[in-house]
């Protein structure tokens, strides 16, 4: 990503970052940056296609996220709303220990949590004209079809992949503005833990006589 | 290209002479400059006389001085255009148009009164920008394959996919109603939107459509057409205009239409 849209990055923000769970905003903050990223240069973009533009110029493609979108009484068009949908949450199955997503470390009082969480991502494409707002979602979708094994790893999710394409439409709120959007489905890990303020279990060690007859065979040889 | 220049229409105008507007022919392939002139016969036949300077791309005209009406003189009209080099006249209109007189005496009437209104209270004078319907299509921003408009501020066409854009400016009278917000959220991605809508009221001498623009000439405030209706109108004439508008950048558009954009003298 370029120093102009990420502007300057504290390392130990970034490694906070890493601990941040991803919620419904960081995941559209994610998307977000990796949108205007890709709209940033247009050597990646179609012929007529405009760029993002940090300062929010005309003539430039207006890139928000649908949480913060507000038209207000101005025309920013073209616009791309990138728009987290519903995210599904179910434990992860732990190997060897079972199906409820959680487990435990007695000794030390702490709780383990695996989730995997789905959802979809979607960018809508607004424009004035039917043409123009299919060329934006084609546009994005080339984008992101090519770029989808990067943006999976990059972003350490379990998968992404571009879903759909839905025709233009006029905007119900809006009937001037045509929309289309390119949906994408995406899965990720997320895991916390959960250290418990009460006391530590004690470590019970119950020998038998079996044992006792063993350690000293052992002892011997 | 004989039949470039279609459907001529003569309007009453209580405070000026006649209002004339005209459409070009959706095949014409010529680029502007289109300059016309009207001109006017006694007969309809022959003596024809120009009663307007040359109009450079402008599909409308307003004569600058009330007419003093005799019963008995029914004057003919007609445009006169020269397009690509050629000169073309539309076909001959006499003064009541579509209507007989009693009708066209009515039409006036309800114009007069509605204008004495807006120009004594309610209204504020506007300028009209009417989108090109015809013309030498865009030679940026049109998909080579279904001629669709990839481009809404192309810088060619304005979005409109024909060369220059628009034609005008047009000067008369409309009453603007403050904005009604309807603010909603999309469910289907496209966040929340704030649409803020107005109702202008117009005159109907003027054949406007979507996507044309009205500034509101003592504000600057550019209002973009969305939809539109006829409130009052006659054996199909239009009298008076109902439009739901929204609110457009007016540096956005003054840029676009650059040094044409300067207001009309108000009629």
């Amino acid at each position: 990503m370029s120093d102009e849209v990420q502007g300057v990055i504290d390392t130990d923000n970034l490694n906070m970052l890493a601990q941040i769970r991803r919620t419904p905003l960081v995941l559209g903050g994610m998307f977000l940056e990796l949108t205007r990223n890709l709209y940033s240069d247009s050597s990646g973009l179609y012929e007529l296609v405009k760029t993002w533009s940090p300062t929010d110029e005309k003539d430039h493609t207006y890139i928000e996220l649908a949480y913060f979108w507000d038209d207000g009484d101005t025309d920013r068009r073209p616009a791309i709303i990138v728009d987290i949908g519903d995210l599904q949450i179910t434990p992860d199955p732990v190997k060897g220990i079972g199906t409820s997503g959680a487990h435990f470390n007695l000794e030390e009082g702490v709780e383990y949590h695996e989730n995997v969480v789905t959802g979809i991502v979607a960018w809508a494409h607004i424009c004035a004209k039917r043409a123009e707002v299919a060329l934006y979602a084609s546009c994005t979708y080339d984008v992101l079809a090519g770029l989808s094994f990067a943006i999976k790893r990059d972003f350490c999710l379990e998968k992404f992949e571009v879903r759909s394409i839905l025709k233009p439409r006029l905007q119900k709120e809006a009937p001037r503005d045509y929309i289309s959007e390119v949906q994408a489905a995406f899965e990720l890990k997320e895991s916390h833990a959960l250290k418990r303020e009460s006391p530590k279990l004690k470590q019970i060690t119950v020998s038998t006589v079996a044992d006792t007859v063993n350690q000293n065979f052992n002892m011997v040889k | 290209m004989d039949d470039a220049i279609r459907s001529l229409a003569i309007f009453p105008n209580y405070h000026r002479g006649f209002t004339f507007r005209w459409t070009l022919a959706p095949t014409l392939d010529v680029a502007p400059p289109w300059i016309f002139t009207v001109q006017e016969s006694p007969t309809g036949r022959d003596s024809w006389m120009d009663i307007s300077p040359p109009l450079t791309d402008k599909l409308a005209y307003v004569e600058e001085e009330r007419r003093k009406f005799n019963k008995d003189r029914r004057p003919y009209f007609r445009i006169c255009g020269v397009i690509g080099g050629e000169t073309v006249y539309s076909a001959v209109r006499d003064a009541l148009g579509d209507l007989n007189r009693k009708e066209w005496l009515i039409a006036r009437e309800i114009m007069a009164d509605e204008l004495k209104t807006m120009r004594g209270m309610s209204g504020v004078p506007v300028t009209l920008w009417m989108k090109l319907r015809t013309g030498v299509k865009c030679p940026r921003c049109l998909d080579v394959v279904t001629k669709e408009v990839l481009d809404s501020n192309c810088p060619v066409c304005l979005g409109t996919r024909y060369v220059t854009g628009f034609h005008g400016p047009y000067s008369s009278w409309g009453t603007v109603t403050q904005a009604v917000s309807r603010k909603r959220h999309d469910e289907r991605g496209g966040g929340v939107t704030d649409v803020q809508l107005h109702q202008i009221r117009l005159l109907g001498s003027f054949s406007m459509s979507r996507d044309d623009l009205i500034i509101a000439t003592p504000s600057q405030r550019v209002y973009i057409i969305d939809q539109i209706s006829n409130v009052a109108e006659l054996r199909g004439v239009p009298l008076m205009l109902q439009c739901v508008t929204h609110e457009g950048s007016f540096a956005d558009i003054a840029q676009s239409l650059s040094d044409q954009l300067l207001p009309a003298e108000t009629a």
